[in-house]
């Protein structure tokens, strides 16, 4: 019986595997919409927001108003679904607190995002640009750029030149900040840490992918990294600090919903990994059972 | 003198930067000097990488000896360029909200309804269509792409052959589970906590793992960044002879 079982499972190819995921991905996107789905996952999500996130979102809500801070969204289409909540619940965050946010990418794609996501959350905030916020655009030099802030912000982003926002009017460098605040899907948040935070003094918080997380946690230990917003779970997290008793079980925001088919194909990688454990074990009992023999 | 103007030029250059680094006012003019030549010089790498890009594909689809196919997706590659960079010089890439009719799946049921609605959305040609419709999907499925080669890669390489093969196993076990809603309900029936042990492995023994790569690292740029000053390092001037 045990035999015909990993029998069978040995004959799982790669083609196999593909469709599985396809499948179960299909489906659990499906199934997100459910809203009973969608309350255990909100309820489970409330349960546990991360350390990193709470500290990143009270330092936020701490600062005084009208403080002037750096949004800088340096990330493509491709981890749009990880970062986009983290910008918003960023705007979302600092437009209610009544902060003027400068807003620029040092990515070139970064930079459409964030206008669309800019503009849409000034839309339903009521907030004015050239008022609440200017846009910087795109940035270039990468890390070039950023010593440059440090020296003087408007020589770094040429469109505020043009800007006529009062609240520039006190801006010389980063050093006048009250926050940088990154989204990353590359290296710019350690950019913002290494040359802003060690060197000019700006508290550095942000959010990034889910893979860039784990290098992020020495810095945050070291409060060079104020908090972070790290993956879809630090999107769900920002989204939950924010909105809190504002959300619609019934209609929970997109980060929330899409943790369903995140949660399943993790689960589904787990199992993976078990029966290809499975497979291993019993071969090498059978091996060694032969030898005896 | 071939070899030898640009390593002066590179010992110069980085010992002009490290003095900033102490003495920020000596050297602010001329430091801002650099750092607007070096972003000059990156702006040209794009030109080079467009040229490159446009000599390939063309010589590609142009040899009778490649495969149709071939030759049809780099006249693809080049005809993309050449649009998306005409209609980003004539329209600009300035986001212009609109309204717009889109799908939106109903969440009030248990299995989704499509319904239509109004909604102010970008719409701009450059944004609208080849942002939003071209790139921004065909960007987000090769990222996707991810997803089916790490569960095919897990199941073929993550096996407990040995001990440290089981901890890695084990601790990208609970990392996977713990990061997710779905582990927390599945140990809660154990009464255990998985995203708080996935948190201490993140945060202390992983955080510890890093910092040490990181001085690694740190270490390393340093002996780097001399060997480079003192002209012992020659890779960036071309081969060695």
């Amino acid at each position: 019986m045990l035999r015909s079982i990993i029998n069978l499972l040995k004959k799982i190819t790669r083609r196999t595997i593909f469709f599985i995921v396809a499948l179960v991905l299909a489906l659990s996107i499906i199934f997100s919409n459910i809203g009973y789905i969608q309350k255990i996952n909100l309820y489970i999500l409330s349960k546990s927001i991360s350390w990193t996130s709470i500290k990143a979102y009270e330092y936020i809500e701490n600062l005084p108003e009208g403080s002037v801070v750096l949004l800088s969204a340096d990330y493509a289409p491709s981890t749009k679904i990880e970062n986009d909540p983290v910008v918003q619940g960023f705007l979302t965050q600092a437009f209610r607190k009544n902060l003027k946010v400068i807003a620029i990418s040092l990515w070139p794609d970064g930079a459409v995002l964030l206008e669309n996501n800019i503009r849409t959350v000034a839309l339903k905030m009521n907030k004015k640009e050239d008022e609440d916020f200017v846009i910087g655009g795109y940035v270039v030099g990468g890390a070039v750029a950023v010593e440059k802030m440090g020296i003087n912000l408007k020589n770094a982003i040429p469109l505020l030149k043009n800007s006529n926002a009062p609240f520039l009017s006190n801006i010389r460098n980063a050093k006048d900040l009250k926050l940088a605040f990154c989204v990353a899907a590359g290296d710019t948040l350690q950019y913002y840490i290494r040359i802003l935070g060690s060197r000019y003094g700006v508290p550095v918080a942000g959010g990034c992918t889910a893979v860039m997380a784990a290098e992020m946690y020495p810095y945050i230990m070291s409060n060079q990294l104020i908090g972070l917003f790290p993956g879809l779970k630090g999107a769900c997290d920002y989204q939950l600090l924010e909105l809190k008793d504002q959300i619609d079980p019934n209609n929970v925001p997109e980060s929330v919903r899409n943790m369903f088919p995140q949660s399943i194909i993790h689960l589904l990688i787990v199992i993976f990994i078990i029966i290809a454990n499975l497979i291993y074990f019993y071969e090498r009992y059978e091996i060694k059972r032969n030898l005896k023999r | 003198m071939k070899r030898e103007l640009p390593l002066f030029i590179t010992a110069i250059t980085g010992i002009i930067i490290i003095i900033n680094f102490i003495f920020p006012e000596l050297t602010k003019g001329i430091t801002e000097t650099l750092r607007d030549w070096t972003i000059t010089i990156a702006s040209f790498a794009i030109i080079l990488g467009i040229l490159n890009l446009i000599i390939v594909n063309l010589r590609k689809s142009l040899e009778p000896i490649t495969h149709l196919e071939d030759r049809i997706f780099s006249l693809m590659i080049i005809l993309s360029l050449v649009i998306t960079t005409i209609i980003g010089l004539v329209y600009g890439i300035k986001a212009n909200i609109q309204n717009l009719l889109i799908f939106k799946i109903n969440d009030n049921y248990i299995f989704p309804l499509i319904e239509m609605e109004f909604i102010k959305k970008d719409m701009n040609l450059f944004t609208g269509i080849i942002f939003n419709s071209v790139y921004t999907p065909l960007n987000s499925a090769t990222f996707s792409l991810l997803a089916f080669f790490i569960a095919s890669a897990a199941y073929r390489a993550f096996r407990a052959k040995n001990f440290e093969a089981l901890i890695l196993l084990l601790s990208a076990a609970i990392i996977m589970l713990g990061r997710v809603p779905v582990g927390d309900y599945l140990f809660s029936i154990f009464g255990i906590k998985i995203s708080l042990i996935a948190d201490y492995i993140i945060s202390v023994l992983n955080a510890a793992a890093q910092r040490a790569i990181l001085i690694a690292i740190g270490i390393g740029t340093i002996i780097i960044s001399l060997k480079l000053l003192f002209g012992v390092e020659k890779s960036h001037i071309g081969k060695s002879e």
